[in-house]
This record gives structure tokens, C-alpha cells and sequence, in this order.
């Protein structure tokens, strides 16, 4: 089907001949349009007017140029606080009664007191004790110095009467009232007020009347 | 002079206490006493164990040092509890049983339980022992005055004495003024 569209199609294809259409036509040059020139303002107008004279001194007000800022914090913006002061005050002591029992305190004395000090003289400070030297301790030749001494005083007759009792060392001379025998030990009786002296009291006894018969030696 | 105090307990009559100042002869020169000192019921209780011991050491004794008028070089005690400190130097003697320490005056200190020292009294005897709480640079001032009173007297035979006056005092048998 195809190749008969294409004959026939070749069968009624025209022959295309150029035909005359140059037309004369006249042209001439035209003046170009001369441009309205209208001015146009660039900036507004300004207004001028004369202010006063404010003087020499020329005040600058400084701009504040801080924003202001809200320094309250932020937890405290929105609720109301109360401001609280501390306080150290004491409050008054607040006494009250109370009912006890009744009771007695007593406080008798516990510390014993120093006692009082009186002088005295009792006797017995007066009456002195010694006891005998030991005859190993006086030499012989002293020894009989001694005796002879006592027998003097004794005016005996004969040295037989006399009974040597002892010789006793440190008792205090010139101040002797009198003497006894205690046992083995020789009782003195003191003087009060007498001054006394190192003294070696050499004692005797006369047989035939017991009395006791003493002899001082200065020591 | 040396000085002799006593401290006795008699009953009925309480603590009585007596002090002695005899020169170097032993002859009396100074004597007090105090009053009988009975504690009641109450104080023994309180005081305890240590009543006998302060009584004597404390109350009796620094009472009757310190009225004396006259001041012994040493106060001689008749018990060794009562060798404390005082105003007068006290001390407690007796015989000590050791071998010599030195020469005659010779002061040798011990201490240990209680302080005190040795004094030499006469030579080649057995040195007589002092127990004492008196400071030890007074020690040889002591011993010179024992020494030089042992060489006229007996040195602890005024002790006697001091007790047979306070037994006469507590029996009533001398007025307690001078």
C-alpha cells in the first residue's frame, strides 16, 4: 500500500516556476523625534528655621545609652518574698514557781579547825633522865679524880662509906635542884630559870644513911 | 636549840599536842600545847583513814610550829608521819644502825620512801638517822645544830619530857595557862 501512495504520488507532482514581485518603493530618512527635556527635583526641599541661641556654655546631655536591665533574679520576678532579719536577742528568762518540798539544809562542821595553843610549864619538862655512862669509858686515872672528888663532898670519914652510883655525862650544871635513882637511870630535877653548863655528874651513896651525894665536873 | 613536838592521843580527851624548845643543856626554854582536839562522829566519818594522819600532821602540828616565839635550828617529832614541810625545818631521828659516814658533823642525805639524811654524831658510832621533808641545802645547817647540842645534852630525851607534860596536862594535873 505503501508503494502505490508513493507512485501516485509522483504522478501528481507540479513543475514551480519564480515569478516577478519587485515593486519599487520609495524610502526616505526621517528625522528622529527631538526629547522633551523636563527637570525633575533629586532631593525634597528642607525646611530651615532658626533656633535660640543656648549661650556659651553648651550643655552635652550624655545619651543614656544603657538599656535598663531588670536585676531582680529571675526566681524572684514573678513571686512575692518577704525579707527576713535574723535576730539574736534573747528573750527574757521566763521565772516560774514551781512547789517544792520543803527541806532543811544544815551544814554541820566538817573540817577540823586548827585548836587553840596555849603555854604552859608542866613539871616534867623540868625533871630530866639520864642513864650512866659505861665505866669502860672513863680511864682509871679520871676515874679515880673523880672518886676523890665525891668522896670530899660527901664528908664521909672513910671512902667505905661512899657507894659510887654512876657517872653521868651531859647534864646541864648549875641548873640540877635535885637528884634521885630510877632503876638504873638518875632522875634530875631541873631549876627553872638557871643558865646551864656542860657538866659530868659524878653520883654517890652514903651507905649508912642511903642519902645520894653528888659531885659537878665541868665537861 | 632544838625543838621537841609531840602529838598523843588520850582518851577520852582527843588529840593533844605539845612542843618543846630546849636550849643546848636541854633545859626548857619554850613550851606550848593545844587544847585537846576531839573530831566528832562526823568528821571521823567524813576524814576516813586519814583523819588520825591529818590530825596529828596537819592541824596539830603546823599549828603549834607555827605560835612559837622562839625558832629552832630543827624541831624533832615523835613520830615520823609528822616530818613534813612546815615553817621550821622537822624531822623524825633515831638511831640508824649503819657504819660511820665520816667525821663527827659529817651530814650524808638519803632519799628513797622519805627523804632526811645521815648525821655523824660521834665518832666510830653508828651515825643517827633523820627523816625529814625539809629542802636538802637545810641539812647541813641541821646537823651542825644536833651535832652541837648532842655535845651538851641528850639529844632525844626533851622528847620524853614533852610527852610526860602533855599526859600531865590531859590528866589535869598542871593549869593550862603559864
Amino acid at each position: 500500500m505503501i508503494r502505490r501512495a508513493a507512485a501516485r504520488r509522483e504522478r501528481d507532482e507540479l513543475e514551480v516556476v519564480e515569478g516577478e514581485l519587485a515593486v519599487p518603493v520609495d524610502v526616505r530618512a526621517v528625522a528622529p523625534p527631538v526629547p522633551e527635556l523636563v527637570p525633575e527635583a533629586l532631593a525634597p526641599d528642607v525646611r530651615v528655621c532658626e533656633l535660640f541661641d543656648d549661650g556659651d556654655d553648651v550643655v552635652v546631655v550624655e545619651p543614656d545609652i544603657w538599656e535598663a536591665v531588670d536585676v531582680v533574679p529571675v526566681a524572684l520576678v514573678e513571686p512575692a518574698f518577704t525579707v527576713r532579719a535574723p535576730s539574736v536577742r534573747l528573750a527574757r528568762a521566763e521565772l516560774r514557781t514551781m512547789p517544792l518540798i520543803e527541806t532543811t539544809v544544815e551544814a554541820p562542821a566538817a573540817a577540823l579547825e586548827p585548836p587553840p595553843v596555849l603555854a604552859a610549864r608542866p613539871p616534867a619538862l623540868d625533871v630530866m633522865r639520864r642513864r650512866p655512862t659505861p665505866p669502860g669509858a672513863v680511864s682509871q686515872a679520871v676515874l679515880r679524880g673523880h672518886l676523890l672528888a665525891l668522896f670530899r663532898a660527901s664528908r664521909c670519914g672513910s671512902p667505905s662509906e661512899l657507894q659510887l652510883v654512876g657517872i653521868y655525862d651531859r647534864v646541864p650544871g648549875g641548873a640540877i635542884g635535885s637528884v634521885a635513882v630510877d632503876g638504873s637511870d638518875l632522875v634530875l630535877r631541873l631549876v627553872a630559870g638557871r643558865r646551864g653548863r656542860p657538866t659530868r655528874l659524878v653520883v654517890g651513896r652514903v651507905r649508912r644513911t642511903e642519902q645520894l651525894v653528888t659531885v659537878e665536873i665541868p665537861a | 636549840m632544838i625543838g621537841y613536838l609531840a602529838v598523843t592521843a588520850q582518851e577520852p580527851l582527843g588529840y593533844l599536842g605539845g612542843v618543846l624548845v630546849a636550849d643546848e643543856y636541854g633545859l626548857p626554854v619554850e613550851f606550848r600545847h593545844t587544847l585537846p582536839v576531839r573530831p566528832t562522829k562526823l568528821q571521823r566519818a567524813l576524814y576516813g583513814n586519814a583523819l588520825d594522819r591529818y590530825l596529828r600532821s596537819v592541824v596539830i602540828t603546823q599549828r603549834l610550829v607555827a605560835g612559837l616565839e622562839h625558832e629552832p635550828a630543827v624541831v624533832l617529832v615523835s613520830d615520823v608521819t609528822l616530818a613534813r614541810d612546815a615553817r621550821l625545818p622537822l624531822a623524825f631521828g633515831e638511831e640508824s644502825g649503819v657504819d660511820p659516814v665520816g667525821a663527827p658533823g659529817a651530814v650524808e642525805p638519803f632519799a628513797g620512801a622519805a627523804d632526811g639524811f645521815l648525821l655523824q654524831v660521834r665518832a666510830q658510832e653508828a651515825p643517827l638517822r633523820f627523816v625529814t621533808e625539809a629542802p636538802v641545802h637545810l641539812y647541813p645547817e641541821m646537823g651542825r645544830a644536833l651535832c652541837e647540842a648532842a655535845e651538851t645534852m641528850d639529844l632525844f630525851e626533851p622528847m620524853e619530857r614533852v610527852r610526860a607534860g602533855l599526859s600531865l596536862i590531859a590528866a589535869g594535873d598542871v593549869g593550862l595557862a603559864a
